[in-house]
């Protein structure tokens, strides 16, 4: 019986659907896709560590993401050729550059916070965009390679090819899940967690709520590294349009479509949904901007926990919380506009 | 346990949804002749973009009327690149993988089409940018599998460049697009004043997405020197606001300004008040070449209510590019990659609607070809026909423009 | 001399389109509490609708018309949308505006194309004028002119009669207005239309200057979060003096490096939040909770 509850943990069933997908999906095509959901299943699960843990809107996350993928490529270019090297500095740089924003952001919570990120990815967007000699500017930084990975100077395993990389990604996410599962489980993620539900309360509480903030940006930062370096693998280049604040929005809605504000593996359903969608509506129509921007809308009107939230499912556990609870400011005491 | 075996579901139902309905059931003979059209209906490009689409649209239907190639009949398979070369990268990823397309075709944004190019490589599969013109798409960015329809930077620079020289002044002022299609154009602009012994008296570079200009301009009024010629490599949404803001100064009537390129569906938005100075041209469609005629005449037929009324140079491009592309598939006999790429090498076509015959250039896959030397037409010049902006004033043989093997020193990637 | 002089006024009518265009946007993000994406967009269809207006009505009209109805999909949109993400966490207006901002744009592309217009300036302001060194354009003295006579209405609006004294109120404390007895809920359908049709106005000012595109709202987006972080949000002198901060820095910055005039509000930016977390004329109010 114990055996069969561990079967139907949404984290071993997320494990197990992506480790017999690509069966599926090599009939089909699109392996790429599934690769890229993974991705941004790292990206997401990662990022909602800030925010749906934290209690942190960051509106400008493609920063690290976008800064992830050049660094993985500065550092195939300019240093090692190799895939560990080149994940690894993409994440250690972007810790690095979280916690500097950090030092201006983590003083910050709510619209502020939400103000500041916008404009530090946009600063970030115009220098990447501008300093051509380096990130090549305008036509990306190309020529980024999957190397062989080199396990002890024992065995190289190709990753070049489509499956291989499939399944190279698909240990990533399992590590990262497993890791950042690991953190929100932890007294760390106790104390994230009570940031996000009353800040003041959690400083009278002795704990240095500023320190925290800035940690919990950096736990993000470094997964937006690292996603942001896969793909650079998976694109063989990076570029500087992910930076711009009109994307922006993409990792957000995945995380609120999925019900990741409610339920820690909302973002992995929610990558899974949006690139889908995004994959088959851009396809039917050229409007597919429109779509987007009102589904964008319809999901904040009807279903602002998302798909998991909407169905309860999984709401047990101590982190998960009802929207009204959470939402309404602590302050005013929810009295405000006739609600309750 | 219910609430899991919900999870279940929906992980499980969402994951084969989306599989399924993406799939598009390949044809298993091939009865059919797949071209990827991947060029932006949205974002910056989005009008250049639909104008290419016109013209591949008329190739793909003329040859189809035909009978196709290879006793096939064409289909075309359209994709949005968003002007962001991310999305254009993983739009090629699908219709390689998915679509299993036998070549892709469309561009306008450089960054768009270095993506594709680098999927297009790695796939061997062939890809034609039609509307692009940074010099990187056939130098550091050339790849075996990836032709470049229209005429590159250098082309361009130094088809207006001299003409400026000999004919307007020598002293020179630079307004350059701070990103590396703006900074190439200068560079070269830097290479003919160098060439041909003229000053520069500085430049301007303006941030991407400047929409005003009035600083610039200012500056310019109050240099020491007056120029002879303002240079201007700026492009897209920027340009557009660009002219407005240069007649809304006065400064049209006072200086003479050249611009590295000038497509017509900018000039088409500001109108002919506003349309200013020397620039080059990749294609008009008032040229007296033989097909031109014609061309016009069966695009107006065909699309009797398009934003623009003329097919213009990303129209063209875009035509003889799907019709060059699906004629080396004829010519090659087969819809391989690599018999392909040796018929489109090294080949040489005369009915291009220009004055002398285009060649495909063997060791950077460019196509050489004329191009022409316009002046803005003055709005009481266009009383007759509304559409006719330039006055074409010269041309450039391909040759004599284009980058020499010393200039671009590539190494294509040997075929597969 | 002459150019520095030159550089200075130009940034100071640039300013002035800034501080309008901010204006509205802190009015609806220190009432609301909304980060307002859209903002962009509706500026962009102002332009558009004086595009279409002006062919039927003339110039003057359309200055008056566009803006109104651009108030009025302000106002659609608030009592349809975004009125249900008050009190929530602000990245819920946040993403709602930006799918609006989204949906929007693309309304314009299929109502007007995807190719770029250009409107005409009025006769008697078009083409340049020279006073003493300074060469300049008709247009943006008339640009100017007009932006000040908005300043100074929304400033007397504001300071002058009760609807004022309510919107300052709601804009350093909601809990206040409703402690006064006030509906809170009309309140913000008007300053959210209200604040619309500031973005509106600004569109079709800056038409003529910058041409138009179905994209052209998103580049201006972000001079208005910049000019709101420097300025403070909550101030009407806090938008104005923010605006002519960011025109100055885009000119002056054209006289010694011409590279950072974007970069350089960016800067202006960071350094203000170092020496002011809350912007120059920002008080500590209820967004930072």
């Amino acid at each position: 019986m114990k055996i069969v509850r561990y079967m139907l943990h949404p984290m071993f069933i997320i494990f197990a659907v992506f480790l017999v997908a690509p069966i599926f999906i090599m009939r089909v095509g699109g392996m790429s896709l599934a690769i890229e959901v993974m991705i941004w299943a790292i990206f997401a699960v990662g990022y909602n560590i800030l925010l749906g843990y934290t209690g942190l809107p960051s509106f400008g996350h493609g920063l690290f993401f976008g800064t992830g993928a050049y660094l993985c490529g500065l550092i195939q270019h300019h240093l090692i050729p190799g895939t560990w090297i080149s994940i690894l500095g993409s994440m250690l740089g972007c810790s690095i550059i979280a916690g500097i924003l950090g030092f201006f952001l983590a003083r910050k919570r709510g619209i502020y916070f939400a103000l500041l990120t916008i404009a530090f990815t946009q600063l970030f967007f115009f220098i990447a965009f501008q300093w051509d000699s380096v990130t090549g500017g305008e036509n990306g930084l190309m020529g980024i390679e999957r190397y062989p990975l080199s396990i002890f100077g024992l065995f190289r395993i190709p990753i070049d090819g489509v499956l291989s990389y499939y399944y190279f990604v698909y240990a990533i996410l399992v590590a990262s899940i497993v890791v950042l599962w690991k953190i929100v489980h932890s007294p760390l993620g106790s104390v994230l967690y009570a940031i996000k539900q009353n800040e003041v309360r959690a400083k009278y509480l002795g704990y240095n709520t500023w320190m925290y903030k800035w940690v919990s940006l950096i736990i993000s930062g470094l997964f937006a590294g690292l996603a942001g370096a896969l793909y650079a693998m998976l694109q063989h280049g990076a570029f500087a349009n992910p930076i711009h604040w009109t994307r922006s929005g993409d990792v957000v809605m995945m995380v609120l479509v999925g019900g990741g504000l409610t339920n820690f593996f909302g973002p992995v359903l929610g990558a899974a949904i949006f690139i889908a969608l995004r994959d088959i509506v851009s396809t039917l129509t050229e409007h597919w901007y429109l779509f987007y921007g009102l589904l964008i809308v319809f999901i904040i009107l009807f279903l602002p926990e998302g798909i998991l939230g909407y169905l309860k499912v999984g709401q047990t556990s101590r982190k998960m919380i009802s929207v009204e609870e959470k939402w309404s400011p602590s302050l005013s005491g929810g009295a405000s506009d006739g609600h309750p | 346990m219910k609430k899991r075996g919900t999870i279940v579901g929906f992980l499980a139902v969402a994951l084969v949804a989306f599989f399924v309905l993406n799939w598009q059931p390949v044809a298993a003979a091939e009865k059919e002749v797949r071209l990827g059209v991947i060029s932006p209906s949205s974002g910056n490009y989005a009008d250049q973009g639909a104008a290419e689409r016109r013209g591949i649209t008329m190739a793909v239907e003329e040859i189809n009327a035909k009978g196709g190639i290879l006793g096939m009949k064409v289909r075309m398979i359209i994709e949005d690149t968003e002007t962001d070369p991310a999305a254009a990268a993983r739009k090629a990823k699908k219709l390689i993988e998915r679509d299993k397309v036998h070549f892709m075709l469309g561009g306008i944004s450089s960054s768009c089409a270095i993506a594709i190019s680098e999927v297009a490589q790695r796939a061997n599969v062939i890809y034609f940018n039609t509307n692009t013109n940074s010099d990187a798409c056939t130098g550091k960015h050339a790849h075996r599998t990836n032709f470049r329809v229209g005429p590159s930077n250098h082309m361009l620079v130094f088809a207006i460049g001299p003409w400026l020289i000999k004919n307007i002044g020598k002293k020179w002022y630079f307004m350059t697009h701070d990103y590396s299609w703006g900074r190439s154009g200068t560079a070269v602009n830097r290479q003919i004043l160098k060439k041909y012994g003229g000053t520069e008296l500085g430049e301007a570079l303006i941030p991407l997405g400047t929409r005003d200009f009035s600083s610039y301009l200012i500056k310019i009024r109050n240099l020491p020197t007056k120029p002879d010629v303002i240079m201007c490599t700026v492009g897209g949404v920027d340009l557009s606001a660009m002219l407005e803001q240069v007649h809304e100064f006065g400064m049209d009537k006072d200086y003479n300004f050249g611009f590295t390129l000038r497509d017509y569906p900018d000039v088409w938005a500001v109108g002919p008040e506003k349309n200013i100075g020397y620039f080059a041209v990749e294609w008009y469609h008032k040229l007296d070449a033989p097909g031109v005629k014609e061309f016009v005449a069966r695009y107006k037929k065909r699309f009797p209510n398009a934003s623009i009324p003329v097919p213009e140079n990303c129209c063209y491009n875009g035509y003889i590019g799907a019709r060059e592309l699906l004629r080396a598939a004829q010519r090659a006999g087969t819809l391989e990659t690599t018999p392909i790429i040796k018929a489109l090498e090294g080949y040489t076509f005369s009915d291009n609607m220009k004055y002398n015959p285009t060649t495909i250039r063997s060791w950077d896959h460019q196509f050489i070809q004329d191009v022409f030397i316009g002046q803005a037409k003055k709005p009481e010049e266009l009383k007759e026909d509304p559409t006719d902006f330039h006055k074409i004033i010269g041309y450039m043989k391909g040759e004599e423009v284009a980058r020499t093997r010393e200039e671009n020193p590539v190494q294509l990637e040997p075929y597969r | 001399m002459a150019e520095f002089l030159s550089q200075l006024f130009n940034g100071l009518v640039l300013g002035l389109l800034f501080g309008v265009m901010a204006l509205g946007f802190m009015m609806i993000l220190g009432v609301m509490e909304v980060i307002n994406f859209a903002h962009g967009a509706l500026f962009a269809l102002g332009a558009y609708f004086a595009l279409t207006l002006q062919k039927v009505l003339g110039y003057w009209l359309a200055l008056l018309i566009s803006p109104l109805i651009v108030g009025v999909v302000g106002l659609v949109i608030e009592w349809t949308a975004v009125r249900r993400v008050y009190q929530k966490d602000p990245l819920f207006g946040l993403l709602m505006t930006f799918g609006l901002a989204m949906a929007l744009e693309e309304v314009i592309r299929i109502v007007w194309g995807k190719i770029g217009y250009s409107i005409a300036a009025p006769k008697f302001v078009a083409g340049p004028v020279a006073i003493g060194f300074l060469w300049y354009s008709k247009y943006r003295l008339f640009m100017a002119l007009l932006s000040l006579i908005l300043l100074t209405a929304v400033w007397l609006f504001l300071e002058k009669t009760p609807y004022g004294a309510i919107i300052k109120a709601g804009v350093s404390d909601s809990e206040m207005v409703l402690a006064l007895g006030k509906d809170l809920k009309r309140l913000r359908t008007l300053v959210f239309g209200f604040g619309a049709s500031l973005a509106g106005i600004a569109g079709v000012i800056a038409g003529p200057m910058w041409s138009l595109k179905p994209t052209m709202g998103t580049d201006v987006l972000m001079p208005s979060f910049v000019v709101v972080v420097i300025g403070g949000i909550g101030s009407f002198w806090g938008a104005v003096i923010g605006g002519l901060i960011v025109g100055l820095s885009k000119s002056m910055s054209v006289l010694v490096w011409p590279r950072l005039s974007d970069l350089m509000m960016y800067f202006i930016m960071a350094i203000v939040l170092l020496l002011r977390p809350r912007g120059i004329m920002g008080e500590k109010s209820l967004l930072e909770q």
